[in-house]
Formats: C-alpha cells, structure tokens, sequence
C-alpha cells in the first residue's frame, strides 16, 4: 500500500500549477474563452511545451511513459484552474483509444497531438444514446462514415476527431476524422460550463480506421474510464479550489460586526466540505489506481464506486460554496459559480450517478 | 379539523380553471411551461387580466379592492394560477408593499398607490439589501437626510430584483444614527425617474439578468412619501419579510412542475426504457411528491392559523419553517430537471442561439433553473438567518 506520490509526480503537479496560476488566472480565463475557438492555442501549446500530451505514451514512442496517477494530478491541477481545453481527451482518452492501433499507425496519428499542434477530441455518444449502452448508429463502411454525434467536447474546433462507429458485420470500430473533411458538419456552441461542443454530422466522411492493437470496443471502454477517472481528479481539484475560495470569502466577509466566518453554523457546514473532499482525493486515487486494472468488470465497477462517492460530494461542495458566499455567489462576476457550474456538469458526464448506481447495484453491489 | 374542500370551494376552483383557461394567452402559458420567467410584458398583461376581474390581489380588504375570498380561496386561486402555470401578480407590489401601505400607510398613500399596485400601472422593487447589509439588514447605509420638505437620499442598494422595469423602489433608509441600528431605519417610497437614481445590471451565473445595483446620489424624495413615523421602519420591515416568506413555497408551481416531470419521464428512453420505469427515477420522484405534499399541509395550515385571527401584524416564526423548506422544494424539482436532462443539459443557449438545442425544449432551462434556484435559500433571510429565528423565536435559545 503506499498513497505517497514520488519526487517526479510532486513535480509535474507544481509545476502545471505554476503554469495555471501564471497563465490562466480567473481573468485570463475570460478571455480565452472569450475567442472565437473558446480556447487559446498558446495554452495548448504550452502544456504540449511541459510534456502533458507526451505523458501517456510509452518512452520508446516518444512518450514519458505516465500513469494514470499522472493523469489524475494533471486533472487536480486543470480543475483548480477550471481549465476549459478538451485536455481530458487528449490525455486520458486519445491515448487509450490509440491502442487499437498498431505502433506504426499509434505513432503517426499521436505526433501531432503530442507536439501539441492537432488538438484531438472524442465523437462517441449520440442523441439516443446519451445515457449510453444504447445502439450505436453511426456506420462505416467502405472507409467512409455516416451517422450524428452529439455533445462533442470542441467538436467544431478540434483538429483531429476519433470517432466510434459500427461497420456492415455489426462490429464496433474506431476512426479518425481530419477537422474539415468531406461531408463532416459541426454545429458548436458554448456550454453551461463555459467550454465549448458540437453536435457532428458525417455524410460519407472519409476516415482513417484504428487497426493492429486491441479490440476497438476494448479501447472504447478503457478510454471511457480513463475519462471517468480524469474526471474525478478534475472534481477534486474543482472542490479544493472552491472550498479555499469559500473559506477565504468567509473569512473576510463581515456580518453583525464579525466576519461570518466565526458563525459556527458556517463553519460546521465547510468543515463538511473538507470531509467529503477528503474522501473524493481517496476515490480519486482509487479511480486512478485501478483504471489500469486488467479485469474489465473490476475496473469498472471500482470506477463506478468513485464516482458515485464524487457525485454526492461535488453537489454538497459546489452548492454549501454558493450558499456561504450569499448574494455574490450567484453572480457571473465571482469566479465560485463558475466552478459550481464545472462540478454539476461533472456529476453529468461520463455516466450520472443513477448510471453508476445501477451498475453496481446489477452487479450485487462491491465485491468487497 | 378538515381537510376536503367543501363543495362551494370546489366550484370555486373550477371557476378559477375556467377563467384561467378561457383568458391566459396560450403564448405566456407555453413560455412558462418550458420554465422561463415570465417576461414584463406577459406579468403585466396577466395581472391587468387579473385586475378587471377584481383578483389581482387576493389577500387585499375588499376596501382596497381585494376580492374578500376566505384564506381556502386565496390559496385555490395561488395553486390553479400556478397550475397554469400563469405568471405570479408582481409580488414586489401585490405580496409587499401593497400590505404595508394597507396596514401603516395613511389614507392619501392609500389613493394614491394601491389602484396602481393593482393593475400594475407601477412596477415595484425592493430596495432592502446592500452590499454590507445582507442578512445582517439592519446596518443598512443608505441616508435619507430631512430638508424642509424633502429626504436627501443618498447610497447603493444591491441584488434590487428586476429594478430594471421597476418605476418605483420601497427603500429602508437611515434616518437616525443614535440608539440601536433597528430604531434608525425608515421606510421611503422612491420615484425611479426622480434625477440622481441610477440602474446598474448585475449578471447571475446562469446568464441571466435580474438583479441590479441602484444607487441614490442626492435624490430628492418628497416627505409624503414616507410610510408611516419616521424611524418606525424595521417593523413594517419585518411584517413585509414574514409575508414574502410565506409566499416562497409556490406549491401550485412545483406540482405543475412534478406533472410535467412524470410526463417528461414516460416520454423518455434512458437505457432501453423509460425514465418513469427506472426505480431509481421513481424513488427520487415520489420522495419529491411527499415533501411537498408536506409542504402543502404546512402552508395551510399556518394559512388557517391567520384565519382564525393569529396577529397579523408580527411575523409568525412558522413562516421561517415554511421558507427554509420552500426553497429546498424549488430546488430539489431544478435538480431532478438536470438529472433528467442528463447531458443533454451541457449545451447553453446564448448568442448563438438554435445552435444549442440539442434536446426537447424542456431541457435547455435544466441547467440555469438549478444554477438560478440556488438563490432561494439565500434571499428573503437565508436558510442559516431562518435557522437563527427558529432558534430564537420558537426554541428560546
Ligand atoms: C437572486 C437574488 C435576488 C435578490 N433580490 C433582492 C431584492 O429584490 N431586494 C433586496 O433587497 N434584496 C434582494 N436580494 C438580497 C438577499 O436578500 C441577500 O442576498 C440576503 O439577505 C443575504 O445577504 P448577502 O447576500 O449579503 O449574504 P451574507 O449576509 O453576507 O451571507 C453570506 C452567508 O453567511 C450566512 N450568514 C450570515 N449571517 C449569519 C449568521 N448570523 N449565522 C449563520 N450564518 C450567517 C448566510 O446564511 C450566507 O450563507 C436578492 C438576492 C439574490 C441572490
């Protein structure tokens, strides 16, 4: 048992800190997102620049040959900063879908992306399949696909789209569609969160298909846990962050001539936020510990139990930072309901917590 | 002890459903149903359908132009008029200052606005809240200062709800810094349009825009426009908060909303069947309907409790009770609306408009309503300032 991170990963998380902290500070965030894109390249370019996008990749791929707890402080640290970039995508799930590939073709497609130039992002989901689990319906056939994506993280802006598809025998596939390629329409907008997505169609979209590594659907579900488990780090930093920024708040805020941070109904209901963050760090470190687990089932209800855990805390969290904030914490000027918006779409994505409920409960519950 | 509605009460109720349904635009209905706040116009336009009726403000004397319905009548007509749902009378006028003028205004006050307040020829707001005086309102800043005839009024109000439309504010001001903060506080009807009244727009995390900073340089308010005596204020301030808290539950609201949630439920395929049939929905669903339907026995019954002659001029502290758990069933139904939505709650519809609609058209409102509904355990005294009066007020402590 050892939940200590070593010198290299204490470092990587200070030093994207300090990166975040000196480039993407609340007010710098307004105007990245601001842009046409809602992001700014130059960001892109300089987490490319600290090596994010190599991590994952093993060293003999030009990679540094990370772990998932890697992926899980990156995503504490971009959740601090509530980052918008579809940097989820590029480092936890491109690299887990690119298994499906051969090296050769692994290396090929993820130099772009690990130089930080092509910004990759994931069409997966679709309108009737938003909860998942439901037939997929986008096709490919001849090389070419068709079919509608909904809800795709900077689906219009992302350079590089892996899409799921299934072919004429009713197997699963992976593809890679190129940003502008024939056929392919994006319809984005922003998002309650203040990122940004699209809705894709493909009309006989020429694409490149994943062939020579694992089965697709086995890269697909790794990839969807490895978002997962991204995901829960990213709460977790989310509710750092919005628990600092109360407690700050609090402290300063005077109310019947003291600050309201010496009511002991206040302090009672943040010393409950750290609580329940507590025990999100430790889902986070189990998610991340066991995403790599080899055993599908295993791993995924392990990943279910974390995100139930987080779901409960991100809304205790991001609605107790509201409430003590008062008046000022529901406006848009005051950077706390933006996290609060983060972590709600948190509890959403990559499976709610009914989902996850029900797949534990079919399974009879943990196995121990 | 009685619960049934007696048969003049039932036709009483149906009466309400026909005119509803005979005289609600079909566009203001649709508007709601979607869950969007009523614009001006359609508040305005309801409340003026109202008014000819003579039901604008139904918990008005019949000598101010109240209907003189029993408190069972004015909760039937509250529920079918949510129900609709149509928009609420404007609360600021019809809920607040109207029932403040009624008990401590005098008679040329009376004249003078209670027609208007009925037929909303004034848009009302509330100017209580400051920056540093929030649920802490009696340190409020804002000076009014006698000269001859006139208040000088000076300072900044904030979270002014919809001043933007308002032509009138009802402010508490300072009128004297001496004895206890409380004793200092007066009660001032404002002229939006008098020179020196500024409106400046404050955005809520949702995108929208309903609350505003208003700030008084040197605004001249005429003497007559003071309720009752000066430094008297924090007591029609006090009745005025106990009726707002009485009116936070919108329980005709949230069963409209629950109805529309079921319907929304059975209509909708999540992993290969319907919402309504996952047990997990449907425990959440009905846990819902309990508490409201708690909530509804409570606010009867402190509704029958003024009936049968409790003071109305102090606010009852069971009206705390009926606020902290009113704001908890607005926002519980939010979230049940964005769990309901799933994913399909992400996108926000701004600017760009159509674009962002990826779902029915009832889930675009998911995700602002719940961020919005936060509110309602901030404003009107927040859950933690309702617990301290509970603690107070009904437990001694
Ligand atoms: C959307 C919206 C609309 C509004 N509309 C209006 C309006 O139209 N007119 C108007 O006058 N006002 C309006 N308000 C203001 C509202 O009444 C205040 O926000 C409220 O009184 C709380 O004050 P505050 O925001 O200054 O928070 P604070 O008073 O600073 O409170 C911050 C936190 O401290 C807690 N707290 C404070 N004191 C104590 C205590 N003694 N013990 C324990 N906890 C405590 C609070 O519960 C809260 O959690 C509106 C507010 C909102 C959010």
């Amino acid at each position: 048992m050892n939940f200590e991170l070593n010198d290299e990963q204490r470092m990587l998380s200070d030093s994207l800190s300090r990166f975040l902290a000196d480039r993407y500070d609340f007010e710098k965030r307004k105007k990245y997102i601001a842009t046409a894109e809602g992001f700014d390249r130059r960001i892109w370019q300089g987490y490319a620049e600290m090596g994010l996008f190599a991590l994952p990749y093993p060293e003999d791929e030009g990679g540094i040959g990370g772990t998932p707890t890697e992926t899980m402080l990156v995503a504490e640290a971009m959740g601090g900063a509530i980052a918008v970039e579809p940097w989820t995508e590029a480092i936890a799930i491109v690299p887990a879908l690119l298994q499906a590939a051969s090296s050769e073709q692994r290396a090929a497609i993820a130099e772009g992306i690990i130089s930080g130039e092509a910004v990759p992002t994931w069409a997966h989901r679709e309108t009737g399949m938003i909860e998942r689990d439901e037939k997929m319906k986008t096709t490919a056939r001849d090389g070419k696909l068709s079919g509608a994506k909904t809800v795709v993280s900077f689906g219009a802006e992302a350079d590089v789209i892996f899409v799921s598809a299934v072919d004429d025998a009713g197997e699963t596939g992976l593809y890679v569609v190129r940003k502008g390629a024939e056929g392919l329409e994006a319809r984005g907008y922003r998002t309650q969160d203040e990122g940004r997505a699209a809705e894709l169609t493909f009309d006989g979209t020429p694409a490149e298909k994943l062939e020579g590594g694992i089965p697709a659907a086995e890269a697909i579900a790794a990839a969807e846990a490895r978002g997962l488990a991204a995901s829960i780090g990213e709460a977790l930093g989310i509710m750092e962050k919005a628990i600092e920024l109360t407690v700050e708040y609090i402290k300063g805020r005077e109310q019947f001539g003291r600050p309201i941070g010496t009511f002991q109904a206040l302090q009672h209901i943040a010393a409950q936020a750290v609580v329940e963050k507590e025990q999100v760090k430790s889902m986070a470190m189990y998610a991340a510990l066991m995403c790599d687990e080899g055993d599908a089932e295993t791993r995924d209800l392990a990943l279910s139990t974390a995100k139930v855990k987080m779901c409960d805390a991100a809304r205790f969290v991001g609605q107790m930072s509201i409430q003590l904030h008062g008046g000022v914490g529901m406006t848009m000027e005051y950077s706390i309901g933006h996290y609060f918006k983060r972590l709600t779409m948190l509890e959403i994505l990559w499976g709610d917590r009914d989902f996850h409920m029900d797949r534990l409960c079919e399974a009879g519950g943990l196995a121990a | 002890m009685e619960l049934k509605f007696t048969p003049e009460e039932e036709a009483f109720r149906q009466e309400v459903r026909d005119f509803i349904d005979a005289n609600l635009p079909d566009a203001t209905r649709q508007h709601l149903k979607l869950g969007n706040a009523p614009t001006k116009e359609m508040t305005i336009e309801w409340q003026r359908t109202l008014n000819k009726k003579g039901w604008a403000t139904p918990r008005w004397p019949a000598e101010w132009g109240g209907p003189g319905w029993t408190v069972t009548q004015q909760y039937i007509f509250q529920q079918e008029n949510q129900r609709a749902p149509a928009p609420d009378p404007l609360g600021f006028g019809v809920n607040m200052v109207g029932p403040v003028i009624i008990q401590f205004g005098n008679e040329e006050q009376k004249k003078r606005f209670l027609p208007r307040i009925a037929n909303i020829d004034d848009w009302w707001c509330q100017g209580f809240s400051e920056p540093g005086a929030g649920s802490d309102l009696a340190s409020l800043k804002t000076r009014a200062e006698k000269d001859g005839d006139h208040w000088i009024v000076n300072g900044q109000k904030t979270w002014t709800t919809l001043a933007q439309h308002a032509d009138w504010i009802f402010a508490l001001v300072r009128t004297s810094n001496e004895g206890k903060k409380q004793e200092g506080i007066s009660f001032l009807l404002i002229d939006m349009k008098s020179p020196g009244v500024e409106v400046h727009p404050i955005q809520t995390m949702d995108g929208g825009h309903e609350i505003n900073s208003v700030f008084f340089t040197d605004v001249k308010v005429p003497a007559e426009n003071m309720i009752g005596e000066v430094n008297k204020g924090w007591t029609y301030a006090k009745f005025l908060l106990g009726n707002e808290r009485l009116g936070a539950p919108r329980v005709g609201a949230s069963q409209a909303k629950l109805q529309e949630l079921k319907e929304i439920a059975k209509n909708r395929i999540v992993r290969g069947r319907p919402l309504w049939d996952h047990p997990r929905f449907r425990d959440k669903f009905v846990e819902a309907q309990i508490e409201l339907k708690a909530l509804e026995m409570t606010v009867m019954r402190v509704l029958s409790g003024i009936e049968s002659g409790a003071d109305q001029s102090k606010p009852d502290p069971a009206t705390s009770v009926i606020k902290i758990k009113g704001a908890q069933m607005v926002q519980r139904l939010t979230e049940l609306y964005v769990e309901a939505a799933g994913e399909q709650s992400v996108p926000w519809l701004d600017d760009e408009g159509d674009n962002a609609q990826v779902g029915p058209d009832w889930t675009i409102r998911a995700a602002p309503n719940y961020f919005n509904m936060r509110k309602s355990s901030i404003y009107g005294g927040s859950d933690q300032v309702q617990k301290g009066i509970i603690s107070k007020a009904i437990l001694g402590l």
